[in-house]
């Protein structure tokens, strides 16, 4: 008996699902609410960096403008001082004019030492009004510092080149960080007009502002962590002060490329991005706009998000604790559940195998326990339906017992027992048989019928097989003449298909050649066309020649027109200069006759004389050319003529080559055509002859068929007459 | 202005260019001496003669003569010039020269009364050469041709005596 598989796969088992369930519904509210969590906890903690950086740039950039402002003033108000204006109502000469003026007499070095001496202090005395200032210089119009109390500036040095000179003349104007000879660190320079009462520009203060002023307002980091930091770039986004991470000193060539450092040489912004060390970081930033620098604050990102990180790995540990408990939970649960069923199936399948007397025994008192009692009961009834079955099956082997020794006696050739019915009922008297006892009778009586049957039909079977037996006889006597007779028709039709396929192989072989022969002439015939096509093409070639030849003689024969003309032209002028000369002697002779008076007159008529003499010269040698230029073009006219023979000629032998290639282009094709014909012809014979080869073939397969039927039917005849004599010999078996 | 130009000299100079000064000034002054005569210079055959300019009038050249018959040896026939009828005398046998009979040029004589012009090979032209270097004729020479050569000049041009022409005709 086949048991079915009582192992199930953990997942679609009763106790899997139950865990999984249980796991789902505790585990992702817990998740949901811890990310939540995470996301808004770090949204407000970049909000409030942010706004600390924020506030943080404004502050900054308010006392970078301070500082600037207050240096700005310290030069304005030295600039207006009469000690650099000057002042007409003093006693004694002051101002930039003044000391100009002195400076300039050689007589007055006295003088210009005393107000020298005073306008210095007085600048020192403005310089030291304020701490931060380092240092202040004094220059006239032309660019000359009049007055210094820096090294890096000395008097007499002429700035006139300079950028900040230029446009101080004009107004205030705020340098960007530099680095200067005599000076350790990089300084930005103030420059003011120092302006006269009709505000004509007399010179310029300049004030320095040093870079570690800077830095004391930038490099203070409290409030910034451990991580935040506050620097200042100018417009090639260079740092102007010390980060706190930078190693170096300022140099003005540590160049910042990252988002924030882009940003704040346009703007005021905040933004996350990755700065110039790769670390991710929170950046705030402003544009000072007077002074064309960028105030740029960051925080590293890790710093600021060091608290929810913590939240994070906390979150972590609270899920892996709460999974845990759910899954003890979970387990014991379902161990409830399943053990009772698991029993009641376990006992099903014993009693499935054949064990009735099972029973399943289970001490709660719920759903499961009605289960089991159901259970019980449904197997004592199997148990007894059982007992009733095995009875009824003895009866019956009884019975058929009997009834085989009959049938074995019938098959043994006794024809004459039959068998002893008992009446109806009368079996071995159990009420529980009767309708089974009845069918059984019946079939005593149908058997008994049959064996008489037998009897009679075994005599007339004994009678057939005797007249059967001599018919085969001779049927078996015709057949074996009609199989030799058939093996002679096979030798004949296999020697004919032998001649056929030797004719074929040579048909074939003059095909093949036949085919080849036409091939090679149209190939003939194709290289005969393109040679045709060859000769009109150079035909052509020899009209565009000719006609070349023949326009180039026409050109000629103008060129000797032209010349002709020019001839004539010559004649002329020469005709012209004889008169002039002619005429130049008659005015010679005038002259001379005219005595001192027509001297002047004389030389005129030489010179015309010499002129006409000039002339003749000129016009002989034109002539001369001329004859050159005529006979060549006689000689170009007579080559002309002759390369228009040439192509004449040229095309009448190309026009007969043509002629000659066109008719053995003809024969050509002509001779193609047979060829193909042949070919065409030969390939019919081979046709035919496959045709003649395939009606043999199927002559011999037809002749073969017959051989194998009559030995066929020769050998059914030897069979009907073993099957009449083996019957015989069977029906003589039976006692009748 | 020319002080100051005077002035750039040095005393050396200054001499030299005044000697200079005198010496051109002085030649102009000589020229008065020296006595020139302006000649027309023909060719008659192959040889070169020379008319003085007072006798001739005018030149001409490719005029056609016409021969005139039962006239003596001189003349060479009558040309028309300008409408004007003109007695063309033959220089050629006057001068007793032999060459081919192909001249064309005619001068034209002022001093005759007739329009008389003279039949030439060629006209070289007007030439002004010094009266100084005129030589005699060489008295071995042919008779008849050195009768109406008045001199001869230094480069061998021979000066025709017009009046010694003129008067043969005339006799003839």
């Amino acid at each position: 008996m086949q048991t079915t598989n009582t192992r199930v796969n953990f997942f679609r088992s009763i106790q899997g699902q139950i865990l999984i369930w249980l796991l789902l519904l505790g585990l992702i509210p817990l998740l949901v609410l811890g990310i939540t969590a995470y996301i808004t906890a770090q949204n407000a903690l970049r909000l409030g960096v942010e706004e600390r950086l924020t506030g943080l740039v404004a502050v900054k950039q308010i006392q970078i403008r301070n500082q600037v402002a207050i240096l700005e003033a310290q030069a304005k108000s030295f600039a207006a001082s009469p000690d650099a204006v000057g002042d007409p109502t003093s006693p004694t000469p002051l101002g930039i004019q003044a000391l100009k003026r002195l400076q300039n007499d050689a007589s007055s070095a006295d003088a210009y030492k005393a107000l020298h001496a005073e306008m210095l202090r007085a600048l020192q005395v403005a310089d030291n009004t304020n701490s931060q200032s380092s240092g202040m210089f004094v220059t006239d119009s032309a660019g000359q510092i009049l007055l210094s109390n820096i090294q890096a500036f000395p008097e007499g040095k002429a700035v006139n080149t300079e950028a900040y000179f230029a446009k101080g003349l004009s107004g205030t104007y705020i340098g960007d960080m530099q680095t200067v000879p005599g000076i350790a660190t990089p300084i930005s320079l103030i420059t003011v007009p120092v302006l006269d009462a009709q505000k004509q520009p007399l010179g310029i203060v300049g004030i320095i502002l040093e870079q570690p002023e800077l830095e004391k307002i930038l490099n203070d980091y409290s409030g910034l962590g451990t991580s935040g930091d506050i620097t200042l770039l100018n417009q090639g986004q260079n740092l102007l002060t010390k980060s706190r991470f930078g190693t170096q000193a300022v140099d003005l060539h540590q160049h910042i490329d990252d988002v924030g450092a882009q940003q704040a040489l346009k703007g005021v912004g905040t933004a996350e991005y990755s700065d110039e060390r790769n670390t991710p970081v929170i950046g705030a930033w402003s544009y000072i706009s007077e002074l064309n620098w960028g105030l740029l604050a960051e925080f590293d990102q890790s710093e600021v998000y060091a608290p929810i990180d913590q939240l994070a790995v906390f979150m972590v540990g609270i899920v892996a604790i709460a999974a845990g408990a759910i899954f003890v939970l979970a387990l014991i649960l379902a161990r409830n559940l399943a053990r009772p069923i698991t029993q009641v199936s376990s006992a099903a399948g014993r009693i499935a195998s054949g064990a009735l007397e099972e029973r399943v025994n289970i001490q709660s008192k719920n759903e499961l326990s009605i289960l089991a009692n159901a259970f019980n009961d449904m197997t004592s009834n199997l148990q007894r339906m059982v007992e009733v079955e095995r009875n009824s099956k003895a009866y019956l082997e009884n019975m058929v017992n009997s009834y085989s020794a009959f049938v074995s006696k019938v098959t043994g050739g006794d024809l004459t027992s039959r068998l002893q019915l008992a009446a109806n009922g009368n079996g071995n008297g159990n009420g529980d048989h009767d309708g089974a006892s009845d069918d059984l009778y019946g079939l005593g009586l149908n058997l008994n019928a049959m064996a008489s049957g037998l009897t009679e039909m075994t005599a007339s079977i004994r009678e057939a097989a005797t007249s059967v037996a001599s018919a085969a006889a001779e049927i078996l006597a015709s057949t074996t003449q009609q199989i030799a007779s058939a093996t002679e028709q096979d030798a004949a039709v296999t020697q004919t298909m032998t001649t056929v396929e030797e004719v074929r192989t040579t048909v074939k072989q003059t095909a093949e050649r036949a085919q080849a022969v036409a091939d090679a002439s149209r190939q003939s015939v194709d290289v005969s066309r393109s040679g045709q096509v060859a000769i009109v093409d150079t035909i052509e070639g020899m009209k565009t020649i000719r006609q070349r030849v023949e326009s180039i003689a026409e050109t000629i024969l103008m060129l000797s027109e032209r010349t002709q003309q020019i001839g004539e032209i010559i004649a002329t002028v020469n005709e012209i200069a004889d008169q002039s000369k002619l005429l130049a002697l008659n005015a010679g002779i005038e002259a001379a006759r005219a005595g001192e008076e027509g001297k002047g007159f004389a030389v005129v008529a030489m010179e015309v004389r010499q002129l006409a003499d000039q002339s003749r010269d000129a016009t002989g040698r034109v002539r001369s050319i001329l004859n050159e230029i005529q006979q060549a073009t006689n000689t170009a006219v007579m080559v002309t003529e002759e390369g228009t023979k040439g192509a004449e000629s040229g095309m009448s032998l190309v026009e007969r080559a043509g002629e000659a290639i066109r008719e053995l282009a003809a024969t050509i094709e002509e001779a193609a055509q047979s060829a193909m014909q042949i070919a065409a012809s030969t390939h019919q014979q081979i046709n035919g002859i496959e045709q003649l080869a395939s009606a043999m073939q199927s002559i011999k397969q037809a002749t073969t068929q017959t051989a194998a039927s009559t030995r066929q039917a020769e050998r059914s005849a030897k069979d009907l007459n073993d099957m009449a004599k083996q019957m015989e010999q069977a029906v003589s078996r039976y006692r009748l | 202005m020319t002080e100051s130009i005077y002035q750039q000299f040095s005393e050396t100079e200054l001499r030299i260019l005044k000697a200079r000064a005198d010496r051109v000034a002085r030649q102009v002054q000589g020229q008065e001496q020296v006595e020139l005569q302006t000649v027309l210079s023909i060719k008659v055959g192959a040889e070169r003669y020379a008319l003085p300019i007072e006798s001739v009038s005018s030149v001409y050249e490719d005029i056609s003569i016409v021969p005139v018959p039962c006239v003596p040896d001189g003349v060479a026939g009558i040309a028309n010039i300008r409408g004007r009828i003109i007695l063309a005398l033959d220089l050629k046998t006057l001068l007793n020269i032999t060459a081919e009979n192909s001249d064309t040029a005619l001068v034209m004589l002022a001093e005759s009364d007739l329009d008389v012009a003279l039949l030439v090979s060629g006209i070289s032209g007007v030439e002004t050469l010094l009266t100084s270097t005129i030589s005699p004729v060489p008295a071995n020479g042919d008779v008849q041709k050195a009768a109406h050569i008045a001199g001869l000049f230094a480069d061998g041009l021979a000066l025709l005596d017009m009046a010694s022409l003129v008067k043969r005709f005339s006799s003839d």
